[in-house]
């Protein structure tokens, strides 16, 4: 175990295992759509290969046994795949996927170790489970297309010069009959790194760098040149294009038998594999390059081995390869926190100086003082609003990184279930508060793994219907405004309602009288309550309709709102709205009756005076007309049952909240201002209370309230049929009645 | 809100050190030695008043003790909540422990102050009527519960302290089960 010293250490060990593991995930995802597609992407394998020798490399170091076990056989079988010795099917992808999750339970059982707690008591057998099942895999059959060294007459001057992985690139290039280029390159003995990354850069495009080796044709002592050998479909031309002002020529590598033509308009499908023809390409190739000396280059910071091949790599590499690639800095999510509470405070105390400032105002002896003091008060705020800005945006992190984890999740489910699923996802790139992603992956897994189990329909069945064999789920993520909105959609069979309020009955949510009663967005929003679904039998993935209530909750303790839409035997739509920051937020002060409220000014549209005669009732709740709209209002009193002094001013104010599409009507007494202000949680003890997002300080030590707008929206609308759809029955007051 | 209600950081700052003060070991009087930490067999209680009562609470579970302080009432909320206070930075419930403990409401006097206890790293402020003194008592000294009270009422007992074996009774609180409560929720 790591001494207490190194927890810091350790610390950045898990989180660069985390995104290592995250970035194989994301290669592996790649890997898969090529496969389906039935294309293939050496680079991606040999990135995934790399991953996981990096990791093999962190754990030993860190001396986490099982995880360097499980990743340096990983690497053996990932080395495999990228050599060809094993095809990369669904099966091996399939494993790999499964490496995932193991690696990942790996991690969480480091963390749960060095936290002092149980470990994973499974963890070491489920292992050991499953590197057996790599083993089997990894079990080399006959040789994929037989043994190289048996098959190919290469001079040894080459195959001492070729790795393992270079020949095996090389044969699949012929195989699948692509021209074998050889290009001449010379570089500056003194900027060969920047040159040949130029090269490589200008030369993926068009086809596959196999390797590049050091030529000896070079006469000049400030200059190394290289040989690159290229696999590609284009034509010479195009190389020579993508080329263009480089020092380099460019060569078709000569075949023994001159007669079939490579390029791909003669030959628009591969030819069949003729290894007699492949192995005098490379006998050919051997012959182009038998000059070249696999020893000695001349400048020894240079490292003529493709780096592509870690097998090959110095210790000193290895060593290098640990450092972290990018100029990023990890941060404790905390320490953020705290610096944007020490903002809050300093905003706090530029308030307290202003209002110094404002007493002095009236001295008229120190009037060049105070203002020079006001100036610097003036330069104070807008460098305190930047400092906020750049804190804010050091917490915003893409959705992306969820939006990976769901798309194994998908995977997983897909296959599980014998749904064909397609999963579109759009929108990766958007950004929203770390805390806030972190917390949204399981809401939006319980969402996704719904869709899946009760709204794609199995193929046969799609196929009866008409619709395409293949299930879509688009997930869409975009800004709109102060919000994110996060989109999930089906293309399956809908809710039916029906059977949706008679699940809701028969469990006893809600009453059959209300039941009759109930609007179609009330009735979808069942779907929400605790206990209700539309299926008969529990399934493994989404269990007895457990988890969309708790969907809820989770979204809505972040203060966004989940929306449904449905539309029978064309598919569900799911729109998550969520703030894009909880850290630090613009809000709109407000009194009523005796206390003072703060509400997010991003759920703010308008606030407008309340005319008492245009005030007008529905079923007793009480709307007004918002240009053509009919608007339901809330008494903010009466919600939360506040005294309203004796002698109160009949002017009352109308603050226009909205989510998504929902609108509602916040009856106050006064609005106060506008601030920014950092909310605070009012901790675990009261996060029961519905329509408190937390607190904050105002200054002068007054704390207020801020308000949950997306949970009284909720409730004011009825979107929840448990909630007081007639306020009269919560008991108002009455002299709000006749206001 | 009343504006004569400042927080007392200075008051909170001597109790603070004068638990400290006695948290070190004491020197006993006269001979020099130092105090073996005496181990469990010993505990110091901060001890107040709550009605007619004297009630006492592990000091180690007190982090500070402050003057009565405008508290923001929180809607919906079980009636003995009497709403939340930020304490430097940090925001936290306060409950009137009389209430807590089911006996009748009475409202704040001077000598009325709030104990900022914590549960690991949660705080909570509970409103007490008057802040006597640290009494010491030792295992032998503590008597569980009368028996006899409403289960209700017992589980937030954790026993009665005789100090020094007087006839003195400071009832000791069970501070655990007085923090979990259902804070609300109703609308």
């Amino acid at each position: 175990l790591p001494e207490r010293g190194s927890e810091k250490a350790l610390g950045e060990f898990l989180s660069e295992a985390q995104e290592i593991i995250e970035a194989f995930n994301r290669d592996l995802l790649v890997l898969d759509d090529a496969q389906r597609s039935g294309r293939e992407n050496p680079e991606v394998l040999n990135d995934a290969f790399r991953s996981l020798h990096s990791l093999k490399g962190l754990s030993s170091l860190f001396g986490v046994e099982y995880m360097t076990r499980l990743s340096h056989q990983l690497e053996d079988l990932l080395d495999s795949l990228r050599l060809g010795k094993v095809p990369l099917s669904q099966g091996a992808l399939d494993l790999l996927f499964e490496a995932v999750e193991l690696l990942q339970r790996a991690i969480a059982a480091v963390k749960s170790a060095e936290a002092g707690e149980a470990g994973d008591e499974g963890l070491a057998s489920a292992i050991d489970e499953y590197l057996a099942r790599v083993q089997r895999l990894a079990q080399p059959g006959a040789p994929v297309g037989g043994d190289p060294l048996a098959t190919f007459a290469l001079d040894p001057a080459v195959l001492s010069v070729l790795t393992e992985y270079e020949e095996h690139r090389l044969r699949e290039n012929v195989r699948a009959g692509r021209t074998l280029y050889r290009v001449h390159a010379a570089f500056d003995l003194l900027n060969i790194d920047t040159g040949l990354g130029d090269l490589k850069s200008r030369l993926r495009p068009v086809g596959e760098v196999v390797t590049y080796l050091p030529s000896t044709e070079s006469g000049d002592d400030q200059k190394i040149e290289l040989d690159v050998v290229l696999g590609s479909v284009s034509a010479i031309g195009a190389i020579r294009e993508a080329l263009a002002g480089m020092a380099a020529e460019v060569f078709v590598v000569p075949r023994a038998d001159p007669a079939p033509t490579a390029t791909p308009e003669a030959s628009p499908t591969p030819p069949p594999f003729d290894r007699a023809e492949a192995a005098a390409a490379v006998a050919a190739l051997g012959g182009a390059l038998t000059a070249a000396t696999p020893s000695a280059p001349p400048s020894s910071t240079l490292h003529l081995q493709p780096e592509d091949d870690p097998a090959h790599r110095g210790e000193d590499e290895r060593q290098s390869s640990l450092k972290s690639i990018s100029q990023t800095v990890r941060v404790d999510i905390r320490k953020l926190d705290h610096l944007m509470n020490v903002v809050g405070e300093l905003a706090l105390a530029r308030a307290g100086i202003v209002q110094v400032l404002e007493a002095l105002r009236p001295l008229r002896e120190h009037a060049e003082l105070v203002r020079g003091l006001h100036r610097e008060c003036r330069t104070l705020e807008r460098k305190l609003g930047e400092l906020q800005t750049g804190i804010l945006e050091v917490r915003m992190v893409q959705l992306g990184q969820v939006f990976d984890k769901l798309n194994r999740v998908v995977r997983k489910i897909s296959r599980e279930s014998g749904k064909d699923i397609r999963f579109d996802i759009s929108g990766a790139e958007t950004e929203l508060d770390k805390l806030i992603v972190e917390e949204l992956s399981d809401p939006l897994m319980h969402v996704i793994r719904n869709c899946i189990d009760h709204g794609i329909e199995q193929p046969t069945e799609r196929v009866r219907l008409g619709k395409p064999e293949t299930g879509v789920i688009r997930l869409a993520a975009f800004q709109k405004g102060n919000h994110v909105v996060i989109e999930i959609e089906d293309d399956g069979a809908g809710i039916d309602e029906r059977r949706l309020v008679a699940a809701a009955v028969s469990r006893g949510a809600i009453d059959p009288m209300v039941a009759a009663e109930l609007s179609r967005r009330e009735i979808l929003n069942l779907i929400f309550l605790p206990g209700v679904s539309t299926r008969e039998t529990a399934t493994e993935l989404s269990g007895r309709g457990v988890g969309m209530d708790v969907v809820k909750t989770n979204i809505g303790r972040l203060s966004g709102i989940i929306d449904i839409e449905s539309v029978p035997g064309r598919g569900t739509k799911f729109t998550v709205t969520l703030p894009i920051t909880l850290a630090i937020i613009a809000a709109l002060i407000v009194r009523s009756g005796d206390q003072v409220f703060a509400i997010p000014l991003n759920s703010v549209l308008e606030s407008l005076v309340l005319e008492a005669d245009e005030l007008r009732t529905i079923e007793r709740r009480e709307v007004i007309d918002l240009r053509g709209n009919t608007l339901p209002l809330a008494r903010l009193d009466r919600l939360f049952r506040l005294k309203r002094p004796p002698t109160e001013a009949t002017k009352q104010y109308v603050v226009v909240v909205g989510l998504a599409q929902h609108r509602l009507g916040l009856v106050v007494d006064e609005l106060t201002g506008q601030q920014d202000i950092v909310i605070k949680s009012l901790g675990r003890s009261l996060s029961t209370i519905s329509g408190i997002a937390g607190a904050t300080e105002l200054g002068g030590q007054q704390t207020v309230l801020v308000l949950d707008v997306a949970a009284l929206v909720e409730e004011a609308l009825g979107g929840d049929p448990v909630g007081p759809t007639h306020p009269d029955l919560g008991g108002g007051e009455p002299s709000s009645e006749a206001a | 809100m009343g504006s004569d209600l400042r927080p007392s950081d200075e008051a909170a700052r001597r109790f603070q050190e004068a638990v400290a003060s006695l948290g070190r070991d004491a020197q006993f009087p006269g001979t020099g030695l130092t105090e073996k930490a005496p181990a469990a067999a010993q505990r110091r209680v901060l001890t107040f008043d709550l009605g007619a009562e004297e009630y006492g609470l592990d000091i180690l579970r007190i982090r500070e003790i402050s003057r009565i302080r405008a508290v923001t009432p929180v809607p919906r909320a079980a009636p003995f909540l009497l709403g939340v206070l930020s304490l430097r930075g940090t925001v936290l419930p306060v409950m009137d422990l009389r209430m807590r403990m089911r006996m009748p409401a009475a409202p704040m006097g001077p000598s009325s102050r709030i104990l900022v206890v914590h549960r690991e790293d949660e705080l909570f402020g509970l409103v007490v009527d008057r802040v006597r003194q640290v009494v010491r008592l030792t295992d032998d000294e503590i008597e569980p519960p009368p028996p006899g009270l409403p289960s209700s009422e017992a589980e937030l007992l954790a026993g009665i302290g005789r100090p020094a074996g007087g006839r003195r009774l400071v009832i000791l609180v069970e501070l655990d089960a007085i923090l979990t409560f259902q804070a609300g929720g109703s609308r």
